[in-house]
């Protein structure tokens, strides 16, 4: 992977690719996110988890500015995200996202979607970003798709089309959000495999995911949030094994108890 | 034929103008938007009767009298915002057809807004949109017979011009079917032609 922070100021902070402090969100009246405090490591892989409307989407979101947040700092490499559209672009080009609805363009092909950034916001020619697209269409094992259009493909190849789209820019940092929840359960093997790889090659993951087998296999730290605060935060095997906080051991006790 | 050419003026002025209106109309900033608004809401509001005789009669009285634009022009000019306005809210239309997922996905990518507009969201748009956009076409094609009131002749007009010759005594409803019929060919291939792009572009997406 490029190391694109490498080139900015302020390099002693760069084995730090994220970094929230004391983020605060509200929509409306409602508080989504309460004093986010995370650091996220070059190469850490981090699973978040959580019931449904505890803001971790929006937590994931806010660090590509997808969602605004009105309190507190985070930092992408050493770039402060601030209201500066520039800033915003540069960040999120080096910020891979991968989403529930998988979000392909459906008028382009699978090549056509995984080279249209690499032309158009890295400004390389066609020829080279379509080698680079195969190479990582192969990588997620979908090359023979690739003249297909999405609307052709099933959900579990749509998801992994998705993953080799935002690997062509050659992010320093991946976000998962919630990948394999829109899936038939048959397909959710196919792309958690791709992400296990992807993961054992030291990509720094953030991992929005009710998957505990993944979060077991590969994660180095699980954080468990509700109402918009981090509860809990540890190494998998206590976290799995010894939860610390009431809710954490409830919620726990409920998604791995069928 | 003045028909043809005050309509494809009008298609292709109108088209660029109506999707900078529509993406202004949905502009988050307040200046643009809310001149998006008026000037969308104000050439809806007004027939198109009334546009083309501001065009000829009004407007140059308040000119000054050394700028002398030709009336056609004039006529052209307030067909095509009048139009404009029509087809910026049949885009509009288009534009929130399209799932948000889509402009999350493209600025995830680190697209700059005119790349995610111009490379993913008006292409998809655009192209749920082509049967409104032929409407709001066909519609423009048929209007053009409005500006004889300002004495410009179409189609139309010509017909109508030619029957006060004495040598078409008794040939009136010939004329007139001349004329619908030559409407009819026009509004009817456009229709055709539209059905074939939607075909044509068709990518099988579901979403």
């Amino acid at each position: 992977m490029t190391q694109a922070a490498t080139n900015n100021p302020g390099t002693s902070t760069s084995d730090l690719m994220v970094e929230m402090r004391d983020v605060n969100k509200w929509y409306g009246d409602f508080h989504v996110l309460r004093d986010i405090n995370l650091e996220v490591k070059r190469g850490e892989r981090i699973v978040i988890c959580g019931p449904s409307g505890s803001g971790k989407s929006t937590m994931i979101r806010c660090i590509n500015h997808l969602e605004e947040h009105q309190k507190g700092e985070i930092t992408v490499g050493s770039v402060p995200l601030t209201q500066d559209v520039k800033r915003i672009e540069q960040i999120r080009r080096s910020v891979g996202m991968v989403f529930q609805h998988f979000n392909l363009f459906p008028h382009l092909t699978v090549l056509e979607n995984c080279c249209i950034a690499p032309m158009w916001v890295q400004k390389k020619p066609r020829k080279e970003a379509e080698a680079m697209a195969m190479q990582y269409l192969e990588r997620v094992r979908i090359a023979e798709q690739a003249k297909k259009y999405p609307g052709q493909l099933s959900g579990g190849q749509q998801q992994r089309v998705a993953i080799a789209r935002s690997l062509c820019m050659h992010p320093d940092v991946m976000l998962f959000d919630e990948p394999t929840s829109a899936l038939d359960p048959e397909m959710i093997k196919e792309v958690l495999d791709v992400m296990v790889e992807l993961a054992e090659e030291g990509m720094t993951m953030l991992c929005v995911t009710h998957e505990m087998g993944f979060a077991k296999t590969v994660a180095d730290r699980v954080i468990f949030m509700d109402q918009g605060q981090i509860i809990e935060e540890n190494a998998p095997e206590p976290f799995f094994n010894n939860p610390q906080s009431e809710r954490t051991q409830l919620f726990l006790s409920q998604i791995l108890g069928h | 034929m003045l028909t043809l050419l005050l309509a494809t003026v009008g298609m292709v002025g109108a088209l660029p103008i109506g999707i900078v209106l529509a993406l202004g109309r949905r502009s988050n900033m307040p200046i643009v938007k809310s001149f998006c608004v008026v000037f969308i809401e104000f050439w809806r509001g007004v027939p198109l009767i009334t546009v083309l005789f501001m065009a000829s009669v009004m407007l140059p009285l308040f000119l000054p009298s050394e700028m002398n634009v030709d009336r056609l022009v004039r006529a052209l000019v307030g067909l095509t915002l009048f139009q404009s306005a029509y087809m910026a809210e049949v885009i509009r239309g288009g534009l929130q057809a399209i799932p948000k997922g889509q402009e999350e996905a493209a600025a995830a990518l680190g697209m700059t807004y005119w790349k995610r507009m111009g490379l993913i969201i008006l292409p998809q748009a655009l192209k749920m949109m082509i049967p409104g956009i032929v409407n709001t076409f066909i519609s423009l094609f048929k209007d053009t017979t409005l500006v004889m009131i300002i004495g410009l002749f179409d189609l139309l007009g010509i017909v109508q011009a030619a029957l006060a010759d004495s040598r078409w005594l008794g040939f009136s409803l010939e004329g007139y079917v001349f004329a619908a019929f030559m409407f009819w060919i026009f509004c009817f291939s456009m229709s055709r032609y539209s059905q074939y792009l939607e075909r044509k572009l068709h990518t099988g997406h579901k979403r």
